[in-house]
């Protein structure tokens, strides 16, 4: 049959080796990396200033050593994650259900949008003295803040994914006899998946901001513990190494959530960012 | 030849004195985009369903597909009163309606696995289906790696390997580019001289009508009516070389002649909506 309107499909671009790439893929990172503490160390030659203010990378770099050697730097690290990560799971699993279903009814959307809405534009700061006076000063309450902070972003996304679920894909679903169940299953979901990868990325920021914001002022344990202590006994060296640390988490975690949009997404035309 | 329906063929579709009316989102006045429709389509018969937009001739095609209710009057496919969509009819739609996140193979499926007719036979039947309309190779494209007309060939796959025994096709080729539409149309007479079953194809082009259907209903403006039913008494197969026919030619003028009194009364923008409303 003759295909006058094909266009080449799926071309599978050949070339490169795979070390050659993967070099390629990690030089752009190491380079500015390096130019960022080398631009650092030329501050601190150049203005020499006190290092209790505002230390030179050498210094942060030896107590990130000393903290990892004493034990100090991994323990904090996964006490964050740990109230992260059961934040985080707590959030999707009320957040996902919770958004398809309001998504779905407009009247529960009637019910629920003002609140909603007036939670996600609430600082979750405000929540976090209420939440010490629920919960006390350890884990239980750096999980609730996470909650808080990522369950409504995620949720508010997903309503949003199955509300604008494309008119024409419904009607061919039901023209070949979809139920309920089908349509839910095979059209819903899938078209919102997109959103809801943008709401759990949007919900691990915000639940990144949750966790500090506890850690840093209840001293309820964790990296911003760390930070806080050290600021307090004057180790600025320390509290750089530990900063830096929670840098390097955020960024991969953000890195992480952007390419499960970005594969939840890849079926899109226009790719969110 | 497939002329006007004969007494004693088996109808494929037996509308009576339809009605569909809307209510405007905007003012909540009624609009009436359908009244005392009345239309038969034979078994085997390529019936298109020509008129000004906005006439409703997508609407009754959504009754007949069982996704618009009908506010009065009657539809019967092949003898059996429509309360909904059924396994014995498909539709392609105008827009297309691929599931974005889908592969041509995968969407060809869908319709499948919406009727629940999964089974060891699908591969084979999916793959058939595809080399039917012309896109084997590409089995593992996603939608938007496709051309329109290709999207369209996706399109009618889908709704041709549920074997439905009518097809309901609403602006199929309106989308599309003029050649590829050329094209679009010829093989889609090659396609369903195959399989052979009952069509209903709503056009707004009044040489594709004329091209590919054995009859032609004329619709009024809105509320739309049945105008004058056309028969295409053209041979088959026909060609492009076919168009330069007198025969054609006087049809197509007539058809043409029956649209011009039923322009548009209101506002394009008016009619736009309607047209999508329906």
């Amino acid at each position: 049959m003759a295909t006058a309107t094909v266009t080449e499909p799926l071309l599978v671009k050949k070339g490169r080796p795979l070390w050659l790439r993967l070099v390629l893929r990690v030089l752009p990172g190491i380079v500015s990396f390096a130019a960022f503490i080398g631009l650092w160390q030329l501050l601190i030659v150049v203005f020499d200033p006190n290092p209790i203010l505002f230390p030179g990378p050498g210094e942060v770099g030896e107590e990130f050593v000393t903290a990892w050697r004493e034990g100090e730097l991994w323990p904090a690290v996964s006490n964050s994650m740990r109230a992260m990560f059961i934040g985080l799971v707590i959030s999707l699993v009320v957040g996902i259900p919770l958004g398809l279903a309001i998504g779905m009814s407009p009247t529960a959307d009637l019910l629920t949008s003002p609140y909603l809405w007036a939670f996600f534009a609430m600082p979750r700061i405000a929540l976090a003295p209420l939440m010490i006076v629920f919960f006390g000063f350890g884990m239980e309450v750096k999980i609730w803040l996470v909650v808080l902070s990522a369950v409504v972003p995620i949720l508010l996304s997903c309503k949003e994914g199955v509300q604008t679920v494309d008119e024409s894909l419904v009607n061919a679903a039901r023209s070949f006899g979809a139920g309920r169940l089908e349509m839910f299953a095979k059209v819903i979901t899938p078209y919102t998946l997109p959103f809801i990868a943008s709401g759990v990325r949007n919900g691990i920021s915000r639940g990144f901001v949750g966790l500090l914001v506890i850690e840093l002022t209840v001293g309820s344990g964790g990296i911003g513990t760390e930070v806080m202590q050290s600021m307090r006994n004057f180790n600025t060296g320390r509290m750089f190494a530990f900063a830096s640390t929670l840098i390097a988490i955020a960024l991969v975690l953000i890195s992480l959530s952007r390419r499960l949009e970005a594969y939840a997404s890849r079926w899109r035309e226009e790719v969110a960012v | 030849m497939q002329g006007a329906p004969r007494e004693g063929r088996e109808m494929a579709v037996e509308a009576r004195n339809v009605a569909v009316a809307y209510e405007r989102t905007r003012d909540k006045s009624t609009l009436i985009a359908l009244e005392n429709f009345t239309l038969d389509v034979a078994e085997g018969e390529f019936l298109a369903i020509v008129g000004p937009s906005g006439c409703g001739k997508s609407t009754f095609l959504n009754v007949v597909a069982g996704l618009v209710p009908a506010a009065a009057g009657e539809v019967r496919v092949f003898g059996k009163p429509v309360t909904g969509p059924g396994p014995d009819r498909a539709v392609v739609f105008q827009d297309y309606a691929l599931m974005p996140w889908r592969t041509v193979e995968s969407n060809v499926r869908f319709g499948l696995e919406m009727q629940h007719r999964i089974d060891s036979g699908t591969k084979t039947k999916i793959a058939e289906y595809i080399e039917m309309v012309g896109l084997t190779g590409f089995e593992k494209a996603y939608p938007r790696e496709l051309s329109g007309g290709m999207r369209q060939r996706v399109g009618l796959a889908r709704a041709l390997v549920t074997e439905p025994r009518l097809l309901l096709m609403d602006e199929p080729f309106a989308a599309v580019d003029a050649m590829t539409r050329e094209l679009m149309q010829e093989e889609l007479t090659k396609i369903v001289a195959k399989t052979g079953q009952p069509i209903i194809f709503i056009t707004h082009g009044v040489d594709e009508a004329v091209t590919l259907a054995d009859r032609i209903a004329v619709v009024t403006n809105r509320p739309g009516r049945i105008k004058e039913i056309v028969p295409v008494d053209l041979p088959r197969p026909r060609s492009r070389a076919s168009r330069q026919l007198p025969e054609f030619q006087a049809l197509r003028d007539h058809v043409w002649d029956l649209l011009a009194t039923e322009r548009p009364a209101k506002a394009e923008a008016e009619t736009v909506t309607a047209a999508r409303e329906s």
